[in-house]
């Protein structure tokens, strides 16, 4: 099963994600800040993360995701976002984001992004 | 072709049957290549397309078809693997065969028929001469090119971000030579989606795939462009007839809509899909019939779905004017600037109706595509049935109907005609010693009529025989003798209707075994139509299938029950009356009323959908002197053959609704067919009337209740008789009034009095409440799409009011005290601290929170169903917030949300602290969910400040806030 991540700082959203991966992905560890995010990937390694593009505090999910792909070139982060936040979007894709999905999303899509985006769909 | 018409109309039919489903399955299988049953259909229809094409010596026809059954052999077989050039070269098969049909139909030489570059290709994919080049650095010039389209889902989020993505993930494999549309208009993209990237690149075709795929990605079409493909990749252009290069790709069901044909302005709609004449047979024969159907495009029916859900909003929005027009004339007169306003809002209604009417138009197709689809029926009954005869009459064929309607109406007709021929017609023998022509007549006609369309099947035959009708009856345990002593003719017919009710006195291949007379009703009432029955013994029977025009969009009656607001579409209603209860009158337990000549029984609406209602008949009304003034609406519909009356609390007036499939929740209640959003962004039920009777006719009462129904008024009638009640002398002309047609105005009428009453200090600060509601109901509807993409957890608002914070702080306790509950609290600083909270039991607490997460196995209100809780409340709170800011043009925040057990901690906390006679307002919410009930409430409580604080906050900014 592959390893995911889950970034979010709302504690709703990420038992969302939880709910919708259960049984097809293995949860590996969640993050609620950017600095979190980073030291998790770096000791957990996930197969993938899913990334609240807009997180509070410090460190935004954008920069989340350049120092996760500044440990790993290969990391594969799905960015979580909602509309009106295209230039993050953009932003996130120039930084090599490996897929995004935007809110509000069917528990269906996250799944067929994941496996899209992990190769395996 | 020396051909018998009749054996060639049999092959055409058949063949032409075929190649639909050829078409179709190919797509299928196109998505589904696992699925063994697809790949072995599509051999069978290969194959027996190949014989039938035998019989007639229709050699080119022989030959594709036989290439292609070797193909799907070979793919069945496993030895080869399906790619998306073999999908291409099939469906040309299929476009070729067709045309060679349509040739053949109309008499033409078959000539021009070249098929071995066709074959030569599916032979060159059988023997596996094309396997794909794998992919290389580097990109040069002499790269091969190859174009992609590509269609994203029509309901893609941000379109203009997943193009942006697609680009990128396009240009790390190649040298991308054209975009289109342009990248800078990719955030300007509208509906349908499509892109289109040509690059050079040496990657391979299932690399450039990889690269295009998503989840937002509907359809990828990749094209090697011509002359430069790499080696191995099949270049089609050369080998195939010049047109079917050209057409071939529009024709094969893509769903890419070709540029040429939409660059045309003269082009026509067609939303059929079957339609496959956009071959090259048409193009090379310009002047026939089917080169006119060039100027036809096929459209996926999906986006004209698309257009008529916008055109829909379009009119719910207009709705709104009309009643904004109809406020603006309570405030400020009907003079100047009012007339001005109305006369372009009904400018706007007008265009938009058109509108409305042509887009529904594209989606209609005449009803004569599945008429005469009967005739081979009734031509196979004939041979194989020689001691009957049966001719087929067809008229009406042209009336037209939604493809929809028609596709999901095709079943319950065959089974009609089938019975018709089976059991409606006599021998050939008894016609005649009953002195009736030796063939039987079976009539299929169509017609419109107002919002309606008519589709009637009729036979000349037997007709229903109401002895033999009730001696089945009794024996299937369907009824017993006891209800059906007093039933009449056409209430014994609907008996056909039961489940596994069937008189078949024997089983044939053309009719089966007698069951699904009530598939047959509840597939026409899927469509949201109804079938009546008229028959007489010896003479024939007719069946008469009434269907909306469309379903989408229908006129209905707006009416209030128990507060909610309900609508009865138009099709079904006669009239509406006003009764007072001295006009009701119960006869076996049933309640009626009194409508002109005869007594029609009354169904409590209320009731029937689980809204128990206060009676019409309680008691202290009953003894009230005023008892006659106490006058409720009753709305007379048809049900089958049978008048019934709805009672309902008011009747609000007509409404073009456009109505919404309900979600999966209220799929199972009876009564219930769908909603609409009303132009206020109110959630109105639409009540499904055939399942409403059709629930309280399955109950013990039925027959007394059809009994009182076909009941003449005052006229004694067997054992029942004497429980009728004389009729009050006066009552009948006057328990009547008119059908209310315009509709009611909306308004908020507790915020209206509210002022009156001093309860508001200035009209401003109405103003701003009102502001504040609206764009804070709007924005929590909108937050709550945004955060799940559920759809069974909608919410809607229910009236609010301003309460003094003491009433407020009682009622709330009793509740509590009733039903243990808990709050989730969230403050916000503007000149005062407000306070906002969410309300809800602690079970409704688990339920917002099973919807939210979708799982109805939460087991108890735990940290994570909280954490739902808190969401909503947050959402909730920031809706009104946001609402606030906008008003106030200063930013107000809300706090995070603090979950309190049990509710009564909500009294400590802010402004619910206050006891004394501060003003709070409050907001009911309620979410959706199965139960139709309320889960939740939310309060605002403004502070001291009140509102009026927010325009003082606005013109303070941000100095003036505390804190």
């Amino acid at each position: 099963m592959k390893r995911i991540l889950i970034v979010d700082d709302a504690a709703f959203i990420r038992m969302m994600i939880k709910d919708a991966l259960q049984g097809e992905f293995e949860i590996v560890g969640e993050a609620k800040t950017g600095e979190e995010a980073v030291t998790l990937y770096q000791s957990l390694r996930p197969d993938a993360v899913t990334m609240d593009i807009a997180l509070a505090g410090e460190m935004t999910g954008i920069d989340a995701l350049s120092g996760i792909r500044a440990l790993d070139r290969k990391a594969v982060v799905i960015m979580v976002s909602s509309m009106g936040e295209e230039a993050y979007i953009k932003r996130s894709i120039d930084l090599g984001a490996a897929e995004f999905i935007v809110k509000p999303f069917s528990k269906d899509s996250l799944r067929e992004t994941l496996k899209v985006a992990l190769g395996a769909g | 072709m020396d051909l018998e018409s009749a054996e060639k109309e049999a092959f055409v039919n058949e063949v032409s049957e075929r190649l639909q489903q050829f078409g179709d399955l190919l797509l299928d299988y196109e998505r589904h290549p696992e699925n063994a049953d697809l790949i072995h259909q599509l051999f069978r229809i290969a194959h027996t397309i190949k014989g039938n094409a035998g019989f007639v010596s229709l050699t080119p026809m022989v030959r594709i078809a036989h290439a292609a059954e070797n193909l799907f052999a070979a793919l069945r077989s496993g030895e080869r693997t399906l790619t998306p050039e073999m999908i291409g070269a099939l469906l040309e098969s299929g476009d070729e065969l067709r045309a060679i049909l349509e040739a053949f139909t109309a008499d033409e030489s078959l000539d021009r028929f070249n098929p071995e570059p066709l074959i030569q290709k599916i032979d060159a994919l059988l023997t596996g001469a094309a396997p794909a080049g794998g992919a290389q650095a580097g990109v040069d010039d002499n790269a091969p090119r190859v174009r992609l389209q590509i269609l994203l889902r029509s309901n893609c989020p941000l379109p203009g971000m997943r193009a942006y993505m697609l680009h990128k993930k396009l240009c790390e494999l190649g040298a991308m030579e054209r975009v289109s549309p342009p990248q800078e208009a990719f955030d300007h993209m509208a509906a349908p989606f499509e892109l289109e990237f040509v690059l050079r690149t040496h990657a391979s075709e299932s690399d450039l795939r990889r690269a295009a795929r998503s989840h937002e990605v509907q359809a990828v079409e990749l094209e090697w462009v011509a002359g430069e493909a790499p080696v191995a990749t099949f270049d089609p252009a050369p080998l195939m007839p010049a047109h079917a290069a050209q057409e071939g790709r529009v024709a094969v069901a893509s769903p890419l809509v070709s540029p040429r044909d939409a660059a045309d302005p003269e082009l026509l709609f067609s939303v059929e899909e079957s339609d496959t004449r956009l071959t090259d047979a048409a193009a090379r024969s310009p002047d026939s019939s089917a080169a006119r159907q060039l100027e036809a495009l096929r459209v996926p029916i999906r986006r004209v779905d698309d257009i008529l859900n916008l055109v829909g909003e379009l009119i719910s929005a207009n709705s709104n004017y009309m009643a904004l027009a109809a406020e603006f004339k309570a405030r400020y007169g009907s003079k100047g600037l009012y007339s001005n306003f109305r006369e372009n809002s009904e400018e706007l209604s007008r265009i938009s109706a058109e509108l409305q009417e042509k887009v529904m138009k594209v989606r209609m197709i005449p009803v004569g595509t599945i008429f005469s689809r009967f005739r081979r029926l009734v031509r196979d009954f004939n041979s194989a049935y020689p001691e009957k005869e049966a001719l087929l009459e067809l008229s009406g064929e042209e009336t037209e109907v939604d493809k929809r309607q028609i596709e999901n109406l095709y079943d319950p007709l065959l089974h009609l005609v089938r019975n018709a021929l089976d059991h409606g017609i006599e021998s050939k023998a008894a016609r005649v010693a009953a002195g009736k022509p030796e063939a039987g007549r079976v009539r299929l006609h169509s017609f419109q009529s107002g919002n309606d369309i008519f589709i009637e099947i009729e036979d000349d035959g037997r007709g229903l025989d109401p002895e033999k009708l009730r001696a089945h009856a009794i024996r299937q345990g369907v009824a017993t003798a006891e209800e059906l002593a007093g039933m009449g003719g056409e209430d014994l017919y609907q008996l056909i209707f039961a489940p596994g009710f069937s008189t078949a006195e024997r089983v044939t291949d053309i009719s089966g075994r007698g069951v699904g007379m009530d598939v047959v009703r509840r597939n026409v009432e899927a469509v949201g139509g109804r079938i009546d029955i008229f028959s007489e013994t010896g003479r024939g029977t007719k069946f008469r299938i009434t269907i909306p025009l469309s379903m989408a969009i229908v006129t209905a009656l707006k009416t209030l029950i128990e507060g909610r607001l309900y609508a009865i579409p138009i099709s079904f209603i006669l009239e509406t009356l006003r009764v007072d209860n001295a006009n009701v009158l119960n006869i076996d337990g049933v309640e009626t009323v009194r409508l002109r000549e005869s007594h029609i029984p009354i169904l409590r609406v209320a009731r029937e959908i689980g809204l128990e209602g206060v009676p019409l008949m309680q008691a202290a009304v009953q003894r009230s002197r005023f008892r006659n003034l106490v006058r409720k609406p009753v709305v007379i519909v048809q049900y089958a053959d049978l008048r019934v009356g709805l009672l309902v609390d008011e009747l609000l007036g007509y409404e073009d609704l456009v109505i919404k499939s309900l979600s999966r929740n209220y799929e199972d209640v009876d009564g219930l067919s769908g909603a609409a959003i009303l132009g206020r962004g109110e959630i109105c039920l639409v009540l499904d009337v055939n399942r409403l009777i059709g629930a309280s006719l399955g109950k013990a009462d039925a027959t007394a209740f059809r009994a009182a129904g076909s009941r003449p008024a005052g006229r004694s009638n067997g054992a029942a008789g004497h429980a009728l009640a004389p009729s009050p002398a006066a009552a009948a002309p006057e328990s009547r009034s008119a059908v209310l047609t315009a509709p009611a105005p909306v308004a908020s009428p507790a915020v209206a009095r509210a002022i009156e009453q001093g309860a508001l200090r200035s009209p401003d600060e109405l103003e701003l409440i009102k502001r504040v509601l609206a764009g804070g109901r709007q924005n929590a509807v909108r937050a709550l799409r945004h955060v799940t993409a559920n759809e069974q957890l909608g919410v809607r608002f229910l009236a609010s009011r301003l309460q003094s914070a003491r009433k407020f702080r009682d009622t709330l306790l009793e509740r509590f005290r009733a039903d243990p509950s808990v709050a989730c609290y969230t403050e916000y600083n503007l000149m005062a601290v407000g306070g906002q909270a969410l309300v809800l039991t602690r079970e409704n607490a688990l339920r917002l929170a099973r919807l939210m997460f979708e799982d109805p196995a939460l087991p108890t209100l735990d940290a994570k169903a909280i954490s739902a809780v808190r969401e909503m409340t947050n959402l909730l709170a920031a809706s009104f917030t946001n609402a606030m800011s906008a008003a106030a043009g200063v930013r107000v925040l809300p706090t995070t949300p603090a979950f309190l057990d049990p509710a009564e901690l909500l009294f400590e906390r802010g402004p619910f602290q206050a006891a004394d006679d501060a003003r709070l307002l409050l907001v009911e919410a309620e979410f959706a969910d199965d139960s139709d009930q309320s889960l939740a409430s939310f309060y605002i409580a403004p502070g001291p400040g009140g509102f009026a604080g927010l325009a003082d906050a606005g013109s303070a900014r941000r100095s003036e806030r505390p804190g």
